[in-house]
């Protein structure tokens, strides 16, 4: 008889145990996948985020909300800001309110692009922007044109390096978006937008994004059902600012006490995020690490159980002339058989529970998808728990060549 | 095959010198506790004495590897143990596949030793006299040079005694038998009958 259908016949015949060792190295192996998902989602979003302008202008939420959804395109819909605000800011004008207090100096301007975020296509980020898109500062990693123009007329659109490939367009291209709104499901009727330019690679969510002019933006948003501002089609999400610096403490009093905006200060949001995320971090990874030494443990102790429970076996089989490598090549392929149906059954475990706890997590993690999660890490962690579970057979095969034959084979 | 103990020591018995030949069928007598079944096992190089010589066709298997013994025992002996030893989730017949015969062989010795109807059963819900037929049916499959039996008949019924033993002694005359038995019924098939006491120095 091959070794192959003795370990198979094995675990046929002894169901119940096998069964529980595959569903608990199953939901364990796919819990420490899941775990592992959410920490490189959450460490992902610091490689994609823009490091343009050093401040952002959104609606009233938190600074850590306006902070990814405006540099990595993160969350739902955003809610809206005045673009009257964006163009006295533009304008550098004198700022009055209604008791009469004027605000001009104190700060300085020196650079501001407006961000409307009007719906998502096939994960990617529908903006409308200006042309001073392309000349964000610090220009490295800051979006430039590869092919045609920036879209100055209705219905064109710029695209990020990302999407050619994703969606095999090219300048020149239809592509049939709908526009979508805050707090709202609803879409617009889908409408057609011309491809007239593309952007060249920056590493970062600018990739992600579909650019098209204000007016089309506001336009779309417009006609969508359901949407209602006080400030008509002429608003936007976002708007990215340099502020010289000296002049932001004034700023933010300014933005964040007399008006509907809110300000996020890009390095001290990350900064914040960061501490958010590096506690978070640390707990997943101790979560991860305990999970790994319990089912480490639980394997070795169901290993060790069943070769205490099959020391006669082992005997008998040396006695009919099987050596201990035979034996070692058993527990191994044994070894494999559960280590291959926990791997698949984990896999499956994974993909019903990933989205229901991506879903929880909510907006603070970005989508997953093929650049943040790679096919290949599943394959890796796949292989790692094999390896792992086929380790595990190391200290019975051990036991099984300290083990005296003759006197177990009399029962003594 | 010819097997030969010399000088050993062990912490059960002492032997000076046993010689089996090529084909003889030896039995080996004596009382509970003599060491009859270490004997064996030290003959099948499962137990390895604390000095002395195991010889397998002149070759001392202390100079072999345990790869090298393990090969040498599956390719040229064939054991029933006392404790019958199936392992109890394969079924009588794939206990019989274990020792390497092939499923026809295998179902040819279970029908031999009257056990036809048995092949599929697990070897847990036999009678311990099934078992042991069982038992004898999977050295019957292995059929090697030498055959190490120990107590084969000790829960038969006269007659399934009488068709076992008949089916072990039917193989070929060069077949080396030793056998550990307390069972009179077997004797007259034996060319030496050896009691313990004579072989321990």
């Amino acid at each position: 008889m091959n070794l192959f259908r003795l370990s198979f016949l094995y675990l046929k015949r002894h169901l119940f145990t096998t069964v529980v060792t595959i569903l608990s190295l199953g939901i364990a192996i796919a819990a420490v996948t899941v775990l592992m998902k959410l920490e490189v989602l959450s460490h992902s979003r610091f490689d994609t985020l823009a490091n343009q302008g050093n401040a952002i202008v959104g609606a009233k939420s938190g600074g850590i909300d306006i902070l990814l959804g405006a540099l990595n395109f993160e969350g739902d819909i955003p809610n809206y800001v005045p673009q009257n605000l964006y163009e006295t800011l533009k304008a550098k004008k004198e700022i009055s309110f209604e008791d009469q207090t004027k605000f001009k100096d104190g700060f300085s301007i020196t650079h501001i692009t407006p961000i409307l975020v009007f719906g998502k296509y096939k994960g990617f980020t529908l903006v409308g922007t200006d042309e001073s898109l392309l000349n964000l500062t610090p220009s490295e990693n800051a979006p430039q044109l590869d092919k045609g123009s920036f879209p100055q007329n209705p219905g064109e659109v710029l695209v990020g390096a990302s999407f050619p490939s994703a969606e095999a367009v090219e300048v020149g291209s239809n592509i049939y978006v709908h526009a979508n709104i805050h707090g709202s499901t609803v879409s617009s009727s889908a409408f057609p937008l011309k491809v007239v330019g593309i952007l060249k690679p920056t590493g970062k969510a600018w990739d992600q994004g579909l650019y098209t002019n204000l007016a089309t933006a506001q336009t779309a948003i417009a006609v969508t059902p359901g949407y209602s501002s006080i400030w008509g089609p002429k608003v936007l999400s976002y708007f990215l600012l340099n502020i010289e610096i000296g002049g932001e403490d004034s700023f933010a009093s300014l933005i964040n006490q007399r008006t509907v905006a809110q300000i996020a200060f890009i390095e001290k949001e990350k900064s914040r995020l960061q501490d958010l995320t590096g506690s978070n971090q640390s707990l997943q990874l101790l979560i991860v690490g305990i999970l790994l030494a319990l089912s480490t443990l639980t394997v070795l102790a169901v290993f060790f159980t069943r070769i205490e429970a099959r020391t006669m076996e082992l005997a008998v089989l040396r006695a009919l002339g099987y050596s201990r490598r035979d034996l070692t090549r058993l527990l191994f392929i044994e070894g494999i058989w559960i280590g291959a149906i926990s791997i698949a059954l984990a896999a499956i475990v994974e993909l019903i529970l990933s989205p229901f706890i991506l879903k929880t997590v909510g907006s603070t993690l970005p989508l997953v998808t093929s650049t943040n999660f790679p096919p290949w890490m599943i394959a890796v962690t796949g292989a790692c728990a094999l390896v792992a579970i086929i380790l595990a057979s190391l200290p019975p095969v051990w036991k099984l060549y300290r083990q005296d034959i003759h006197t177990t084979l009399r029962n003594i | 095959m010819e097997l030969r103990l010399r000088n050993i020591k062990t912490a059960f018995f002492n032997i000076k010198d046993l010689h089996i030949a090529s084909g003889e069928r030896l039995l080996i007598k004596g009382p509970s506790g003599t060491g009859k079944t270490t004997l064996l096992h030290l003959l099948a190089g499962l137990y390895l004495p604390s000095s002395g010589e195991v010889l397998w066709d002149k070759t001392d298997i202390s100079t072999l590897s345990e790869n090298q013994v393990s090969h040498f025992r599956k390719s040229k002996m064939s054991l029933i143990f006392q404790n019958l030893n199936l392992l109890p989730y394969l079924t009588a017949l794939e206990n019989i596949e274990l020792g390497g015969a092939s499923g026809q062989l295998a179902q040819e010795k279970l029908n031999q030793v009257g056990l036809a109807e048995k092949s599929v059963a697990r070897t847990q819900s036999l009678s311990l006299g099934e078992q042991q037929r069982v038992a004898v049916a999977r050295s019957l499959a292995q059929s090697q040079e030498v055959l190490l039996a120990d107590e084969p008949t000790s829960s038969l019924d006269d007659v399934n005694a009488e068709q076992v033993t008949n089916l072990l002694f039917n193989g070929s005359s060069k077949q080396s038998i030793i056998m550990v038995s307390h069972d009179h019924r077997v004797e007259k098939f034996f060319t030496r009958i050896v009691d313990m006491k004579e072989i321990m120095a």
